[in-house]
């Protein structure tokens, strides 16, 4: 069995919708040969095989490209704009949350605009407060986005090849501590669904939710608690938003527990809403209150031990689902 | 007769000669800065290629400035500027000659070897190891001459001469081109009070001096409309003109209350760029896009329908004016977000582009949007990737309830297209001929696959920023000047110097009430959209209740 790294796995699955639609072209910053493929090699070697004009190198101009990649996908193209690192996104916002997000519901669904707006960050490189945040709660709160990330190889090819067969504008969040993440290779042609989550480990008394890099963190977490007699749940939501609703509450109604975490910023974030939503549904067959972890309410420092201290440690998030077996009325 | 004019100083000795004396001669525009007076028919009738040319009923052909000035003086005048009588057509004689001998030749070919050489150097003979000598010769001409004037008013005296414009066109070119006056008083004296007579502005050049040292900074083509042409103008623009009138009327009357920006002054500037489209090509347009809506063909029933939040709107009420989207006829964006359909236009562009469908893109968007950042970094892009793209500035000289010059420092939008490496083109946007001859130049130069243009279409929005909005604060001078460019009774004299009828023109207006009256009935009695138009148009999919 040959493995694939997730660096690989989005390559191959841009290169897979390349080859299949000559509507998907990739612009982005140092995208091109030139500039070596992208500055983590996601797009290496496309430009040899599809040409400068289907790779288009940008100027260091966010609103720019997504605006293009707005306008290629309203003429029916199947645009991939890179933004390189998700803070980014602050410049482009009112291409993304005015335009891309609400093209289709002010044309009266006469456009719509089949746009992938890669991009990456992570906390932990010690890039500091400007490159590493996660941002999707800000996008999750706009009607009409859709936000994927993956936790693995396998998923980010799947989930990518989807991504871009998809007529709504996606945003999709890469985590450059997971571009090295090695899975099984899915194969050609492979896709993970748009709003489907993963069941990434079974269990019984209690469920975390969560996606992206910490479903890492969850599934350690699982383990060691494993030991202690409390069987975890994993679920792996792989689209953010809108999330898969129907697989969270089934799994949480089957357990009585839910931890809800991320990396991002706790207060306000995604954790927010999930928590929120089983609560509202499932407030009479919860056997404790839904518990949440996620970032600290900072921005993320560089110095690398107070950027760990930052994150959601393994230590709070199973203190987290400790919370849920001890609750007592 | 028939002058053949050019931007340049020596042009601008025989535009001058005529701003004084009222006379007037019909006039062709020469592009000598895209090399059109180096073309075989120009060269024909002249064979020095030089501008301007005065070519008379019987063929002849009269070219440099002072020849034909001195010969108009003969035929039409005579005036003061030459002489009436023979001591004083001496005077004139002299002084000309002197500053012709004195600074014009030696500026001339310093010019041609310095700022002026990317541009000459394949047309004349050209010496830029000349050019320092020559300017320093031609500020000892100066010199000559600031003694010469002294306390004089002119060169001859009290008179203002042929002598003084020649002079006055001379020093005004070298001051842009790297050759300015220096300190001397009397010629600055001099110069200051030539520059206050109406024919100095008057024969200003449209586009700034930088033209020369930016070859690819283009002057508006003037272009000689077909019948056909310009009536397919005035109707976009009497369509756009009618809707707009109900639509003010509907609001006035109370019929109806939504916000609403209306398009009064605009509506030629946009049937002009609209005609020279497609059916097929894309546009992108702002808040302020009625009128690029109807000249591109958006029905009318569904647009007022849109406006007023009905079910039959073209997005089912769900946009409104603002966001006025009709793929079918090619308006694929209208945004509320000021210079953010810039960027979109490119992509849209891109799509032909990769493809190869031969459509152009328009993106529409006022001066003030001219300020904010998606504007630049689209421009840059643009150009970057040749892309087949119109960039459609229609500077109506505010940015909401901002004049342009509080605005902005530079005084000319166009000019900016020099720093992304694309042709700018400022045009008087209510000049149908102008209008359209930019347009189409800049239409066909995207299709040609050249890349995009800049067109700064000067026009001016002849009320407030929304309707009804208040606009007292715009100076009466420019509340007159408004008046003065309207470009409804400008277009209407337009088509009667055309010959066409009165009575064809009304039976055009007739038959657009018809169709707004029509419009307006099934506008109103479609009904406003349901409420599960709130789950439709998210996504792909209904969202489920």
């Amino acid at each position: 069995m040959s493995e694939i790294t997730m660096t690989q796995a989005l390559n191959q699955a841009i290169d897979e919708a390349m080859a299949a639609d000559e509507g998907v072209i990739l612009l982005g910053e140092d995208v091109g040969a030139k500039q070596g493929g992208g500055v983590f090699k996601v797009s290496a070697g496309l430009t040899e095989k599809y040409g400068e004009q289907r790779i288009r190198a940008t100027p260091i101009s966010e609103q720019a490209i997504v605006g293009a990649a707005v306008g290629a996908a309203l003429a029916g193209m199947r645009p991939i704009a890179e933004i390189m690192l998700m803070n980014f996104v602050a410049v482009a916002m009112d291409q993304i949350v005015n335009h891309a997000a609400k093209l289709r519901f002010m044309s009266g669904g006469q456009t719509n605009v089949p746009l992938v707006i890669r991009t990456t960050t992570g906390v932990g490189v010690g890039f500091g407060g400007q490159h590493s945040d996660m941002l999707e709660a800000w996008f999750a709160h706009v009607p009409g986005m859709t936000i994927v990330t993956a936790s693995n190889a396998a998923d980010a090819k799947g989930l990518m090849r989807s991504a871009i067969e998809y007529d709504d504008p996606v945003i999709f969040i890469e985590n450059i501590l997971c571009y090295g993440l090695k899975s099984e290779d899915p194969g050609k042609d492979h896709r993970v669904p748009i709003g489907k989550a993963a069941v990434a480990r079974e269990g019984s008394d209690c469920t975390i939710v969560t996606y992206g890099r910490t479903v890492l963190d969850a599934l350690e977490v699982a383990g060691q608690l494993e030991g202690d007699g409390v069987s975890v749940e994993v679920i792996d939501l792989r689209t953010i938003a809108p999330y898969d609703e129907e697989a969270v509450l089934a799994s949480v109604r089957k357990t009585g527990r839910a931890v809800v975490l991320h990396e991002a910023v706790r207060a306000f974030g995604t954790g927010a809403e999930i928590a929120s939503r089983i609560t509202e549904t499932l407030f009479g067959e919860l056997k404790a209150p839904v518990q949440r972890s996620g970032g600290t309410f900072s921005a993320v420092p560089m110095a690398s031990a107070l950027e760990q201290e930052w994150l959601p440690k393994k230590e709070a998030i199973a203190a987290a689902v400790r919370r849920t077996m001890d609750w007592r009325r | 007769m028939l002058l053949y004019q050019s931007v340049g100083p020596n042009p601008r000795v025989a535009t001058m000669y005529l701003a004084e004396t009222g006379f007037e001669v019909p006039r062709r525009f020469v592009d000598v800065i895209a090399g059109e007076n180096r073309r075989p028919d120009y060269l024909a009738k002249n064979p020095a290629g030089h501008t301007p040319a005065l070519e008379l009923d019987d063929g002849t052909v009269i070219a440099e400035s002072l020849a034909i000035a001195e010969y108009l003086d003969e035929r039409l005048g005579p005036t003061e500027l030459l002489g009436d009588m023979a001591e004083a057509r001496a005077a004139t004689r002299m002084m000309a000659r002197m500053v012709d001998q004195l600074v014009v030749v030696p500026m001339t070919i310093a010019f041609r070897g310095a700022e002026g050489h990317p541009v000459f150097k394949d047309r004349v003979a050209c010496f830029p190891e000349a050019a320092a000598s020559m300017k320093s010769q031609a500020q000892d001409g100066l010199a000559k001459l600031d003694r010469h004037l002294g306390e004089r008013d002119f060169l001859c005296g009290d008179r203002f001469s042929l002598a003084d414009i020649l002079l006055f066109a001379f020093v005004e070119f070298g001051g842009q081109v790297g050759q300015p006056t220096g300190d001397r008083p009397s010629l600055q004296r001099w110069q200051e009070r030539v520059a206050t007579r109406p024919s100095a502005a008057a024969s200003a050049d449209p586009t700034p001096r930088s033209a020369f040292a930016r070859p690819r900074h283009r002057s508006p083509p003037r272009m000689s409309l077909s019948r056909d042409t310009l009536l397919d103008i005035y109707r976009r623009t009497m369509k756009i003109a009618r809707f707009d009138e109900k639509m003010r009327s509907l609001l006035t009357s109370g019929k109806l209350a939504v916000v609403y920006y209306t398009v009064r002054g605009q509506e030629l500037v946009s049937a002009a760029m609209m005609a020279a489209l497609n059916k097929d090509d894309y546009i992108v347009t702002t808040y302020r896009g009625q009128h690029d809506q109807i000249a591109k063909g958006v029905p009318l029933d569904l647009l007022l329908a849109e406006i007023i939040g009905r079910e039959a709107g073209t997005c089912k009420g769900k946009g409104g004016s603002m966001h006025i989207t009709h793929p079918k006829s090619g308006v694929m964006v209208t945004t509320g977000v000021v210079g953010s359909g810039l960027p979109i236009a490119n992509g849209l562009a891109l799509s032909s582009q990769n493809r190869g469908d031969g459509r152009v893109t328009v993106a529409c968007f006022g001066d003030g949007a001219s300020n904010i950042g998606a504007f630049h970094e689209a421009m840059n892009m643009a150009a970057l990737y040749r892309l087949p793209v119109v960039f459609f500035c229609q500077n109506n000289h505010y940015g909401e309830h901002t004049a342009f010059a509080d605005h902005t420092r530079v005084d000319n939008v166009a000019k900016r297209a020099d720093s992304y490496g694309m042709p700018g083109v400022r045009v008087d946007g209510n000049d149908v001929e102008a209008m359209y001859g930019a347009a189409r130049e800049a239409v066909e130069r995207a299709r040609a696959g050249d890349g995009p243009t800049l067109i700064e279409a000067m026009c001016y929005r002849m009320m407030g920023h929304f309707f009804g909005a208040d606009f007292s604060y715009m100076p009466a001078d420019h509340l007159a000047e408004m008046k003065e460019a309207d470009p409804l009774p400008r277009l209407r004299k337009v088509m009667l110097d055309h010959q066409f009828a009165e009575a064809e023109l009304d039976a055009i207006v007739e038959k657009i009430d018809a169709e707004i009256e029509a419009a307006e009935k099934s506008a109103f009695d479609s009904p406003p959209p349901g409420p599960k138009e709130l789950r439709r148009d998210i996504f792909a999919r209904e969202i489920a209740a």
